[in-house]
């Protein structure tokens, strides 16, 4: 899952060398820290939040297909 | 695919410049050093530029990459990846049928999700205008079930030989009406209005399109033009 964020947010981004994903797991949640560069912060929310909802579509059905939740934080 | 030399100092800054001259992601092209630069000895030989070779598949080529990555970071699997291109579009198909459900997603919401992820992506490249993202027919099946009231709408512009303006439709779906009308020899449309509030008139081919805008102007005014108020009635 965790390369998953980086490959989609990787080629979202202008500065992949600044992204990083960290995964923190609980009992039934995985969350997923993600950080950017500064510039970049627009990019992966994008306008009305739309490409952090799609992103988070991807990842939910993903997850649901491990049988475990995940959840994704976007860090500013 | 192509093939682009560069030759200059050095060559982090070739491949700088290239990315930028494309507006490339790393992993969108492949290189390889030809010549790597030389200072000149001491002096006494002449300095050499390095020459890097770059190679860049087409458009389409690295679309449907994107895609084929995603879905196996994905853990889905498919039979085949479908690529058209027309004019600036591109049209992808995934040939999934067992995962179809999973591609596609309630509503197509999933597919939509893709299909949004691909634009971002791509979106600095002036090649392409729009990535268009199917699975399994499912768009081709939802346009179809879109069109099917609208045609008896366009039998009656056949019959009557009078252009009807349309109730406002968001743009994908004066997208599919476009398309379907381009087809038909026999008919044209135009599109009035502005915004969200954009209708479209379809009219006759043999008619003008400012012949059309009159007749649908005048209809509008007269009020006898609401098929949906007309239904209910």
């Amino acid at each position: 899952m965790k390369e998953l964020i980086e490959f989609i947010v990787k080629a979202l981004v202008d500065d992949p060398s600044s992204v990083s994903v960290k995964e923190i797991q609980g009992d039934k949640i995985t969350l997923y820290e993600l950080r950017v560069g500064k510039d970049d912060i627009g990019k992966v929310i994008g306008k009305r939040g739309r490409t952090a909802s799609s992103i988070r579509t991807i990842i939910n059905a993903v997850s649901t297909k491990q049988g475990k939740r995940a959840e994704l934080e976007i860090i500013e | 695919m192509i093939t682009i030399e560069k030759s200059g100092a050095k060559v982090e800054e070739l491949i700088a410049e290239f990315r930028k001259e494309y507006g490339l992601k790393d992993w969108e092209f492949k290189y390889e050093i030809i010549k790597n630069p030389s200072s000149g000895l001491f002096g006494l030989l002449p300095r050499k530029n390095a020459m890097v070779r770059f190679y860049l598949p087409d458009i389409e080529e690295r679309v449907a990459s994107f895609l084929k990555e995603l879905l196996i970071k994905m853990d889905i699997s498919y039979k085949e990846i479908k690529i058209h291109k027309e004019g600036k579009s591109i049209y992808l198909e995934i040939i999934s049928e067992e995962e179809s459900g999973r591609l596609i997603g309630k509503n197509g919401k999933m597919l939509d999700a893709m299909q949004y992820l691909l634009n971002k992506v791509f979106e600095e490249n002036s090649a392409i205008d729009h990535i268009y993202l199917d699975v399994d027919g499912y768009r081709q099946r939802q346009q179809a079930q879109f069109l099917r009231p609208f045609l008896s709408i366009f039998q009656k512009v056949r019959s009557e030989g009078k252009p009807y303006t349309l109730e406002p439709l968001n743009a994908s779906e004066r997208r599919i009406i476009h398309k379907y009308i381009e087809k038909q020899k026999d008919l044209s449309t135009l599109t009035i209005g502005e915004g969200t509030k954009k209708r479209m008139v379809i009219f006759p081919a043999h008619q003008s399109a400012s012949e059309a805008l009159i007749h649908s102007r005048q209809q509008r005014q007269q009020g006898q033009h609401n098929p949906k108020k007309s239904n209910l009635r």
